[in-house]
């Protein structure tokens, strides 16, 4: 990768990360599909790891992490009851789900595009069901869980819409992905993957 | 060495313990960590008030092209109903004159003169279930340092909406009262009114409710009794209305609950006061307890007014939301629930 293509790479993502993490932020009301919003962020972790590998994944995880933390960062109630703004969940968390868009399923996939909407369904399936265990987990633990939602809360409620509205936020992502950057054509030249570059080519929507 | 992190396993397990240490750090009160942002909010809340603002005017332009015929039928309405508010002005002047020599004469106190109220704008919400605090644009610039403790938030109506987490330089953080971390001392407002606990629940957060706990076992609430802030713990002023209960369990007489609907729905809140008490803002002079500052760019919320001599929102003034407006400055001795911010969250 030449210099020029380096920048375009930092510029372009750079540009990317702030507008997806703001815009989900601060229009969350907006992105509201069957009363969940569009998770942007995770969305955008997925595909930047499932596309162009473990490196571009776990960088963009990392920074988007720490953007989720700062922005609604969790708070947690200690075993005093006291509840305290805790900093390196969001980053813990996108690091990895970088990591593991880069690497699940990397050799039956092959990166193809359209099946990058499959990792996102995968990967958001992991997240929530990850989150709601864990959640119940230290609040039972904490001593701080009066109630829980039920699993058919969990499922049809919580799980399962918020798949469907971030499958919706996918696409549009996808396509900026593809045909604007940060790599030329959608493709990551350098990407060691273990199967011939020929491969690659088929990486297209 | 090099070879060593090539090694992508140990890559990983080096760098989830390094963020389970920050993470544990982190949750240390009083932890240096949690200046870590700072420097980082100098950079993002800049940009991501840029978004606000674009979000803002499209949404205002819109408004304005769909709403056109709507607002122009609604302006010559308020045009009527100012001329009768301005009458009413002039005779709650009067009553305010009459009000402030009473209150001199009797050494009455307002309920919240002890504290500076500061306007802020919700900047951000909810990223999803777990990461759910909201970020408003006051930070230690304004004179909110959380460093001093925790801070009670209400709406323009005086109602609570949370308390303040942490500061940045231009932000700080807001534990909303759904929060299932948030719990709040409260009493049924009504004379030797019962003394509960309302806590935000995972399960209730979605339909808008809190639960209530720690009533007393000879108490029976109502579906619409009002609870209100009861001043207990000091981080929150007695008499902030929190919200009505919904609903009453009395299933195990030894541990009735309740359901409670705030006042504030926290989705649809745009401006919000933070209220800090006047010894921690007190820095030599001391101001007006009637103030509020408003930040440059926020907009005043229904029901907050202007003070007598003020000439615009941007003039970084306007009167106590809520009807709390008048009062002595510094006179904190006494008061009732005046509060102490290095004291707990109740």
């Amino acid at each position: 990768m030449n210099k020029k293509e380096r920048a375009r790479q930092i510029i372009l993502y750079a540009v990317y990360i702030t507008s997806v993490c703001c815009i989900q932020v601060t229009f969350s009301h907006v992105l509201r599909v069957f009363g969940r919003t569009c998770d942007l962020m995770l969305v955008f972790v997925v595909l930047a790891g499932y596309l162009f590998g473990t490196k571009d994944g776990i960088v963009v995880g990392l920074i988007v992490g720490m953007f989720r933390d700062y922005f609604s960062g969790p708070v947690i109630t200690g075993l005093n009851k006291e509840p305290v703004a805790v900093l390196g969940i969001g980053l813990l968390s996108f690091f990895y789900i970088g990591f593991l868009a880069s690497v699940l399923f990397r050799k039956r996939f092959r990166r193809k595009y359209n099946l990058g909407i499959l990792q996102v369904i995968l990967i958001s399936l992991i997240y929530y069901s990850l989150g709601h265990i864990v959640s119940f987990i230290f609040l039972s633990v904490s001593g701080n869980l009066v109630t829980y939602h039920s699993l058919r809360y969990i499922l049809f409620s919580s799980i399962l819409p918020q798949i469907f509205a971030n499958i919706l936020a996918t696409i549009p992502l996808l396509f900026l992905l593809r045909f604007v950057g940060p790599y030329k054509k959608g493709i990551r030249s350098g990407l060691v993957d273990g199967y011939s570059v020929e491969d690659r080519k088929w990486q297209s929507i | 060495m090099r070879r060593l992190f090539q090694n992508k396993v140990l890559v990983m397990i080096l760098a989830t313990l390094l963020l389970v240490s920050f993470i544990a750090l982190s949750s240390i009160p009083g932890s240096p960590l949690s200046n870590v942002t700072k420097p980082v909010s100098v950079i993002v809340d800049p940009i991501q008030d840029v978004f606000r603002k674009i979000g803002t005017q499209i949404s205002d332009f819109y408004s304005a092209i769909a709403e056109g015929m709507k607002i122009r039928k609604e302006n010559e309405e308020l045009r009527a109903e100012i001329a009768e508010l301005e009458y009413e002005v002039q005779q709650g002047e009067e009553a305010r004159i009459r009000w402030e020599e009473l209150k001199s004469a009797f050494f009455i106190q307002d309920t919240f003169e002890n504290y500076h109220i500061h306007g802020a704008t919700v900047l951000t919400r909810e990223s999803d279930e777990w990461f759910s605090v909201i970020r408003v644009n006051v930070g230690t610039k304004n004179g909110i340092d959380s460093s001093n403790g925790s801070y009670a938030v209400v709406d323009a109506r005086m109602n609570l909406v949370g308390r303040v987490m942490t500061t940045d330089v231009d932000s700080s953080k807001i534990l909303p009262l759904l929060h299932e971390g948030f719990t709040v001392s409260a009493k049924v407002n009504e004379v030797n009114g019962a003394v509960v606990l309302v806590t935000g629940d995972v399960s209730l957060k979605n339909e808008g409710l809190c639960v209530v706990t720690r009533i007393p076992t000879n108490i029976i609430l109502k579906p619409g009794d009002e609870l209100v802030t009861s001043g207990e713990g000091g981080l929150f002023p007695a008499g902030i209305p929190i919200g009505t209960i919904e609903s009453f369990d009395n299933s195990d007489p030894d541990h009735p609950t309740a359901t409670l609907r705030p006042y504030v729905s926290i989705s649809d809140i745009k401006d919000v006061f933070i209220m800090v008490p006047n010894t921690q803002t007190d820095d030599g002079g001391k101001k007006d307890p009637s103030e509020v500052t408003i930040p440059t760019g926020a907009t005043i919320p229904t029901g907050a007014s202007l003070p007598e001599g003020s000439t615009s929102p941007s003039t970084d003034t306007t009167a106590l939301p809520g009807g709390a407006t008048s009062g002595e400055a510094g006179s904190s001795e006494g008061a009732e629930g005046t509060p102490d911010p290095q004291e707990g969250s109740v």
